[in-house]
C-alpha cells in the first residue's frame, strides 16, 4: 500500500512535526510548543514558538498539509454524492470491465472473465445501490433509521390524539 | 501504522499528515476502476495492486480471472468520518472522530495481497 509514501515534506525533528500538527488542529502557538514536549517557562515558550513557526521545514509542512487538504487529492462531499447517484442510476448493462477507458468502470466492484475456445464471457458485480442510497442520505444529513422512528412516533402521537384507545390486531 | 500484540490495540497515528495520507489513499480506492489494476508479473510495472482485496489468488490474478478492488462505498464512509463530513459521526465537541476513522481505516486496509511470495 502506498500510504507510507508521503508527498508532504516532514520536519526532521519529531517534536517540530508534533508542534506543527498541534498548530494545524488550532492550538495556540505557545500551547502547541509546550505540548510538543519542549520543557521551558511559558514566557520562553512564547518566544521560541514564534521562531519555530517560522522555520522553513515547519512552514513548508504546515503549508503542504493545508494546501493538499483543499486540493483534489481527497474526496469532497459533492464528489461522494455524485458517485452514489451514479451507482443508483447506472444499469449494470452499461458497465464493460474489458474496456479500461469505460467512464463507468469505477462503478464496478469486481469482475471475472472466462476465456474458452468458443469465446469469452464475463461476470460483473456492481457497487451496492442500497448502500449508496444509505451513504447519500447520511451525508445529506438524514438518518434513515432515526427518520423512520420519528415517523412512527409522529403517527402514534396523532393516532392517540384522535382516539382514546389504540387499535389492536385482535378483535 | 504501528502493530502490537492482540492484548494491546495498535497505537493509531492521527496526526494531520497521517490522516491526509489515509484520505489520499481512500480517494484512489474510489476513483480507480478495477480495469486499471494491472498485474504484469513484475512488481516494478504493476499498477494499483495496492487497491486489491486481500483474498485474491495471485495465480488467478495473473490469468485475469478475478479483479476485486477494495470496497469504494466503505472507503467513502471512512473518508467522511475522517473529514468530519457526517454530522452523526462527529465528537461531542464537533471535531471529526479521528481515532475511530483511523481504526476503521486500518481494518479496511488489513493485509494487502502478497502477489509475489
Amino acid at each position: 500500500m502506498n500510504v507510507a509514501e508521503s508527498s508532504v515534506p516532514l520536519p526532521k525533528e519529531p517534536r517540530h512535526q508534533r508542534f506543527a500538527d498541534l498548530v494545524l488542529i488550532g492550538k495556540p502557538l505557545v500551547d502547541a510548543y509546550l505540548e510538543a514536549g519542549f520543557k521551558c517557562s511559558r514566557a520562553t515558550a512564547n518566544a521560541n514558538a514564534k521562531k519555530l513557526r517560522k522555520r522553513a521545514d515547519v512552514e513548508a509542512y504546515i503549508r503542504a498539509i493545508q494546501s493538499k487538504a483543499a486540493d483534489d487529492s481527497t474526496l469532497s462531499v459533492n464528489e461522494i454524492l455524485r458517485y452514489c447517484a451514479r451507482v443508483v442510476r447506472t444499469p449494470i448493462t452499461k458497465l464493460d470491465p474489458r474496456n479500461p477507458e469505460d467512464e463507468n468502470g469505477d462503478l464496478i466492484k469486481s469482475y471475472s472473465i472466462n476465456e474458452t475456445e468458443t469465446g469469452s464471457s464475463f461476470r460483473i458485480e456492481k457497487q451496492d445501490p442500497f448502500k449508496a442510497i444509505d451513504t447519500h442520505l447520511t451525508l445529506s444529513g438524514h438518518n434513515p433509521e432515526a427518520d423512520a422512528m420519528a415517523g412512527l412516533v409522529s403517527a402514534l402521537t396523532l393516532l392517540s390524539s384522535k382516539s382514546t384507545t389504540l387499535p389492536t390486531d385482535r378483535m | 501504522m504501528n502493530t502490537t500484540d492482540e492484548n494491546h490495540p495498535p497505537a493509531l497515528d492521527t496526526s494531520p499528515a497521517a490522516i491526509l495520507k489515509m484520505r489520499e489513499f481512500l480517494a484512489r480506492v474510489v476513483r480507480t476502476a478495477p480495469a486499471a489494476i494491472k498485474i504484469t508479473g513484475n512488481p516494478e510495472t504493476d499498477e494499483n495492486t495496492d487497491l486489491l482485496t486481500a483474498n485474491v489468488d495471485p495465480e488467478d490474478k495473473a490469468d485475469g480471472v478475478l479483479y476485486a478492488s477494495l470496497c469504494k462505498l466503505t472507503a467513502m464512509e471512512i473518508d467522511s468520518i475522517l473529514a468530519g463530513h457526517t454530522p452523526g459521526d462527529l465528537l461531542p465537541d464537533g471535531q471529526p472522530d479521528l481515532e475511530r476513522g483511523a481504526l476503521m481505516f486500518s481494518q479496511f486496509v488489513g493485509n494487502p495481497p502478497n502477489l509475489y511470495p
